[in-house]
């Protein structure tokens, strides 16, 4: 196609995107909310995979011993649990230590201590056993459940399988909201563009009578479309972009050991997504307007 | 150049505008469609150029047969026609240059062209220096002017034109007439519908006179027919 034809068209287009008034804006706005929420559901997403695969690789599980644990039996305990195989190295904490610890996490004077020196250590002795490979955690421990004098093995599986779960509810319920903001958003293009049409439908007339083809008539209005979803991309990115950079500072300075990912990684790849989903969204309700108002 | 076989069109729900037409127009010719309103002037025009398609029967234009071909090449058949329409179907909004400029443009023709060909249909039809003005603004024989250049910038094979005197006054219907045998002189095809008996009878060409919707004279030379 020649230049001049492309310069006709975005003339067009834009004189379109103008003669809308109210309804362009409201179409763009349709497009910068879904894809707003698009981002978020990816974001959310994003980072809590992040986690999920920080927290399966810290390879520490703790075996909590029996209460009465008899501390004579700890050597042969210790012996009992190196031998399990991909254990790579295993400490014993008496219940005193792990009081200290917590007293240094939480402060000294935190509510809970206060408690638990009144009532008496409520922690048992325990192991911290570290694997050397991820993939042995549960075979590891399995293991050292079936060590005499051990309670309870406690390790991140279960928080792994939880962060899952979040992560999957979170995908689901974001893309159905998402998918119903994408579809109101469709019909506010297709709305808009279908004034269009009607403001035009003369000069359209015309356009056929002279021999204009389909496809030279139908352009303009594709390329409307087109332009409120690059808009809308556009806004939908830079709320995404300030909004996330805000929050990973505020995540930083109050809760520390949360991992989140950086912006700009993050947001580069959701920057692709809302692209491509700015200009489905436009150029898809403007074929939706063309196929029923503009018989050509 | 345009054969009618058998044409028939008949309106929803049953209203007949043409019936059983034959008729055949060569190559160069200029034919006067007369009749009285609602004869089915407007009608066989519309066939032409695949406004409309026949309801019986076959037209055939420049060797296609119109109702056949498929939608995507009706395009390519109006380019070879111009039309000059009885409401002139200018965009009023829009400068004399751009109403010219416009099946230039929707073809795709570069800009060096427009610039060219824009000029000179305007001279011929003795528009030049109106190029600025809009179109709602002109009077009815500049209106019809306009409406003439845009029928003829493509450089049709045919010129089709609806009672393009209809709403003017003697005098610039007489210059309109002359622009339209100016036109066909360079060799175009012209098929004139019309009412207007002096402009018949002046130019002395076929007459092809209908009476609701059938063929009752096909003369050359023509004069125009009376109704009793
Ligand atoms: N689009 C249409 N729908 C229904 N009837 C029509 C239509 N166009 C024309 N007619 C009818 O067909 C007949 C012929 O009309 P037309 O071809 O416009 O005649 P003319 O141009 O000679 O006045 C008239 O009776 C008219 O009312
Ligand atoms: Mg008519």
């Amino acid at each position: 196609m020649k230049p001049s034809t492309w310069i006709y068209y975005l003339r067009e287009a834009w004189q379109g995107v103008r003669s809308g008034g109210l309804l362009s804006l409201a179409s763009a706005l349709a497009i910068v909310v879904s894809l707003a929420a698009l981002a978020v559901v990816m974001i959310l997403a994003v980072n809590l995979q992040h986690m999920t695969r920080v927290v399966e690789n810290q390879l520490q599980m703790v075996a909590y011993l029996v209460e009465d644990f008899d501390r004579t039996w700890q050597d042969e305990l210790m012996r009992k649990v190196k031998a399990i195989p991909h254990v790579k190295q295993a400490t014993f904490v008496t219940r005193e230590e792990g009081l200290q610890r917590l007293q240094d996490q939480l402060g000294s004077d935190s509510v809970l201590l206060e408690a638990a020196a009144e009532s008496g250590n409520p922690l048992p002795d325990a192991v911290e056993v570290e694997v050397d490979d991820p993939r042995y955690m549960g075979q590891v421990a399995a293991a050292l459940g079936t060590i005499e004098s051990v309670e309870e093995v406690a390790y991140r599986r279960d928080i792994v399988n939880r962060l899952t779960a979040l992560t999957d509810g979170i995908r689901n319920v974001g893309l159905a909201l998402v998918l119903l903001l994408a579809a109101a958003s469709l019909l506010t293009v297709a709305n808009t563009v279908r004034l269009t049409i009607y403001a035009r439908r003369r000069e359209i007339a015309i356009m056929k009578l002279v021999g204009a083809t389909n496809s030279f008539i139908r352009w303009p209005f594709l390329l409307e479309g087109f332009l409120f979803g690059l808009v809308g991309a556009g806004l939908a990115l830079a709320i995404a972009w300030g909004g996330y950079s805000w929050l990973v500072v505020r995540v930083g300075e109050g809760l520390p050991f949360v991992p989140v990912l950086s912006p700009d990684a993050v947001l580069l790849q959701v920057a692709q997504w809302l692209l491509v989903g700015g200009v489905l969204l436009g150029v898809g309700g403007s074929v939706v307007s063309l196929r029923r108002f503009l018989r050509v | 150049m345009i054969t009618l076989i058998g044409v028939s069109k008949v309106y929803r729900p049953r209203r007949v505008a043409l019936l059983d037409v034959n008729v055949h127009i060569g190559k160069g010719e200029f034919v006067f469609l007369t009749g009285a309103s609602g004869a089915g002037k407007s009608t066989f025009l519309r066939l032409l150029y695949r406004e409309q398609t026949p309801t019986s029967g076959q037209v055939i234009v420049l060797g296609q047969d119109v109702a056949r071909i498929p939608m995507r090449k009706v395009p390519y058949l109006r380019r070879q026609i111009g039309v000059v329409f009885q409401d002139y179907k200018l965009l009023s909004d829009k400068t004399v240059w751009d109403n010219v400029a416009f099946p230039l443009l929707v073809t795709e023709h570069p800009p060096r062209e427009i610039a060219r060909r824009v000029p000179a249909v305007l001279e011929q039809v003795g528009l030049l220096g109106y190029e600025k003005n809009r179109a709602g603004e002109l009077s009815g024989g500049e209106q019809q002017r306009v409406a003439l250049a845009r029928s003829i910038v493509l450089n049709p094979a045919i010129l089709l034109a609806d009672e393009p005197t209809g709403n003017l006054d003697a005098g610039t219907a007489r210059i309109i007439a002359d622009l339209i045998q100016d036109i066909h002189r360079r060799g175009s095809t012209v098929v004139m519908a019309t009412h207007s008996d002096w402009i018949v009878n002046r130019l002395r060409q076929r007459v092809i006179h209908l009476r609701h919707g059938r063929i009752v004279a096909d003369e050359y030379p023509g004069r125009y027919v009376h109704e009793a």
